[in-house]
């Protein structure tokens, strides 16, 4: 269980203030945040490679907050990984064993094989690929069965069609592990998929913190909304694919895509605002989500109008140019109707 | 291998000076070595202009020219060839013809071995003290900031840019039998003025510097997250540092011990002035050639050129190997 309590600390130009948040063994929290939030600050700190000006660090009761990094028992593994280039992979892995002075052979053997680096233990690191590099992170980090650990940004070095597979490694391993994990990212997919519990930074502060499910469907807070609606991200229930369209039930409307889901699964679509055409005609063409919707909001920032737009009890959010708005006559309460490809309607699967 | 004209114009114009044979034959050895590569004319013309060494020495010049205009076309690099050449003779040349009064005899000089002796023990003892304050300064300078870093690191810098004689005074003023840490010192033995610490002290003043700034480069080119995953892991500060920080420096660490240990031992101006005596080997020549004569001077000082060029080419090939791991 990590606990913290009233974190405050600067750091060079940042500062970050965390009024507190708790996660206890088995919960995965993803904090979300725009670069520049502090994220990484904050895992740095609960590392110890930070000391904060105020608050308290407590893991499992014990205050922490003063103790040194190296008797904390808090594994981190950032973003490209930090793989020791004087050593091999094995001797990357077998690194926290060896400084503890326990016998590591059987250990990394049997860790490697658990995460399919067997046959690549004897390799310098800088030769190994980006997904290789992440699971020798991963092993190395949790080899000594830490009582808490840090992911800072572990699948953005990755190609985009290999994050899902690394997700996949990364939740089979730390839910088996029963290691409570801090995982920032600025991907929101990331959250769904792996995370209990989410929390939302902006400037340093943990603007938003609770189930994931809660933070998607009610953000509460405008920014964290503006975060996560760079889509409109809307959860729904997935149904059997016909024809090569999966359907997916949002309260009692249906939103067709290409992509696959088994039925019954509970998952998020994601729809990107440029990709929602408004017209009062109905529109007709195979393949496209049509909901007759109502104006609710409009807001011009700059040359981008956003419009929210009301279907049953989704809103969904599309982008006009001001033009378009003006010789369309949009306005406030009127009717209209929205559509956009099932090809433009992605799913994020819980995995 | 590609024809670079370089090692060609820096091999013959140094030849030129050691007389019309060594140039034609030299001249010949090239002509040679690009016949059999590329059969051309202008090359058999190159080898015939050579023979006009014979007619004056400065004539020479003339193939060398001819050599450059045949194998590089572009005017930029002929001219960039020629000055870079040029430079390069005025090194190579005088260090040549100083070797020319090698003579075996002068190993057998005892006092000339002693003050070798000297010279590498006290520069070897100086690049290791120097190891031992510029790993902490290194790292410090690299890793932390803090207002007036900068005028310290320009401190560092201070012993490499005043005259070695205004260092020596420093030195003696402070080291010297009645100087404020140098006279304490020797009241419990340890004596500056005319032995061999006072030697160590002047070199390690003037050379340290060099390891420092080496260290400082080569820890901030180590990514600071490796120190704190292997804390996270569970690795103390010296631990890191010794395990994981180190070896990411040591080709740093080899080249500046290199440079300090080579700026140590071509220490004259400052060791002088606080240690005449026990001599090293700049002093030992300073005194062979102000109470002999030049000439007296030269086998004893090619001899210590050649053990000078020996160990300092032993120690980069060494220092290059570990770079390169």
């Amino acid at each position: 269980m990590i606990e913290i309590r009233n974190l405050r600390v600067n750091v060079g130009e940042f500062k970050i203030h965390i009024e507190g948040f708790k996660i206890n063994r088995g919960d995965y929290l993803i904090i979300v945040g725009p670069t520049g939030a502090g994220k990484t600050i904050l895992l740095e700190t609960i590392a110890g490679f930070h000391v904060p000006q105020e608050g308290k660090i407590l893991l499992n009761g014990k205050d922490i907050t003063n103790l040194p990094p190296h008797k904390r028992e808090v594994s981190m593994v950032y973003q490209d990984y930090m793989l020791f280039p004087n050593m091999s992979v094995e001797e990357n892995i077998a690194y926290p064993l060896r400084v503890r002075k326990i016998e590591w052979k059987k250990k990394v053997r049997n860790i490697a094989k658990k995460l399919g680096i067997e046959d690549i233990l004897h390799r310098n690191p800088k030769t190994l690929s980006g997904g290789e590099m992440q699971r020798v992170a991963l092993a190395r980090a949790v080899i000594t069965s830490p009582k808490l650990l840090l992911l800072d940004e572990p699948f953005s070095a990755l190609d985009p069609g290999m994050r899902d597979n690394a997700r996949r490694v990364v939740r089979d391993f730390i839910k088996e592990l029963e290691i409570p994990t801090i995982h920032v990212t600025h991907d929101f997919s990331d959250a769904w998929v792996l995370g209990n519990k989410m929390g939302v930074m902006r400037n340093g502060k943990m603007v938003r913190f609770g189930v994931v499910e809660d933070v998607f469907a009610d953000p509460q807070d405008d920014f964290v909304a503006k975060f996560l609606g760079a889509s409109n991200i809307i959860k729904g229930i997935a149904g059997e694919m016909r024809n090569g369209l999966s359907p997916v039930e949002i309260d009692g409307l249906i939103v067709y895509t290409v992509d696959e889901a088994q039925a019954g699964d509970e998952v998020l679509l994601s729809i990107r605002p440029e990709n929602i055409v408004l017209s009062y005609q109905k529109p007709t063409g195979s393949q496209r989500n049509v909901l007759p919707c109502r104006v609710v909001d409009i807001n011009v920032e700059g040359h981008i109008v956003w419009i929210s737009l009301k279907a049953g009890n989704i809103i969904l959010k599309a982008m006009l140019t001001p033009n378009a708005l003006e010789s369309m006559g949009i306005e406030k309460n009127k009717k209209i109707y929205v559509s956009f490809k099932a090809t433009a309607t992605k799913i994020v699967r819980r995995i | 291998m590609r024809k670079d004209p370089l090692l060609f114009l820096v091999i013959l114009l140094t030849s030129s000076f050691f007389g019309a044979y060594v140039f034609l034959f030299i001249s010949f050895a090239i002509f040679l070595f690009l016949i059999t590569r590329e059969r051309k004319k202008e090359y058999i013309f190159f080898i015939l202009l050579s023979l006009l060494s014979f007619i004056h020495p400065s004539l020479t010049i003339v193939s060398i020219l001819w050599l450059l205009l045949v194998i590089e076309k572009d005017n930029f690099y002929r001219l960039f060839y020629a000055l870079g050449a040029a430079f390069l003779v005025f090194i190579i040349f005088p260090i040549l013809y100083l070797l020319l009064y090698f003579s075996p005899e002068v190993i057998f000089d005892s006092s000339l071995l002693n003050a070798i002796m000297v010279s590498i023990t006290a520069a070897t003892i100086a690049t290791v003290i120097s190891l031992i304050f510029a790993l902490p300064l290194g790292y410090l300078l690299a890793r932390r900031d803090f207002p007036g870093k900068g005028f310290l690191e320009g401190i560092i810098d201070v012993p490499i840019v005043i005259p070695h004689t205004v260092a020596g005074i420093i030195l003696l003023l402070v080291f010297g039998s009645s100087g404020v840490w140098g006279a304490p010192l020797e009241e419990i033995g340890i004596r500056f003025y005319y032995a061999l610490p006072g030697i160590i002290v002047a070199m390690l003043f003037v050379s340290a510097p060099f390891l420092i700034n080496q260290v400082k480069e080569g820890v901030k080119k180590v990514d600071e997250r490796y120190e704190y995953t292997a804390m996270s892991l569970g690795a103390g500060r010296f631990r890191v540092f010794w395990e994981i920080v180190l070896p990411q420096i040591k080709g740093n660490i080899m080249s500046g011990a290199v440079n300090t240990w080579a700026r140590g031992i071509s220490e004259f101006g400052a060791v002088m002035m606080i240690a005449f005596y026990p001599m090293i080997a700049p002093t030992y020549i300073y005194y062979l050639y102000t109470n002999f004569g030049l000439k007296e001077a030269l086998p004893a000082t090619a001899f210590l050129l050649l053990i000078t060029l020996a160990i300092f080419t032993l120690m980069r090939f060494v220092s290059r190997r570990m770079e390169n791991d």
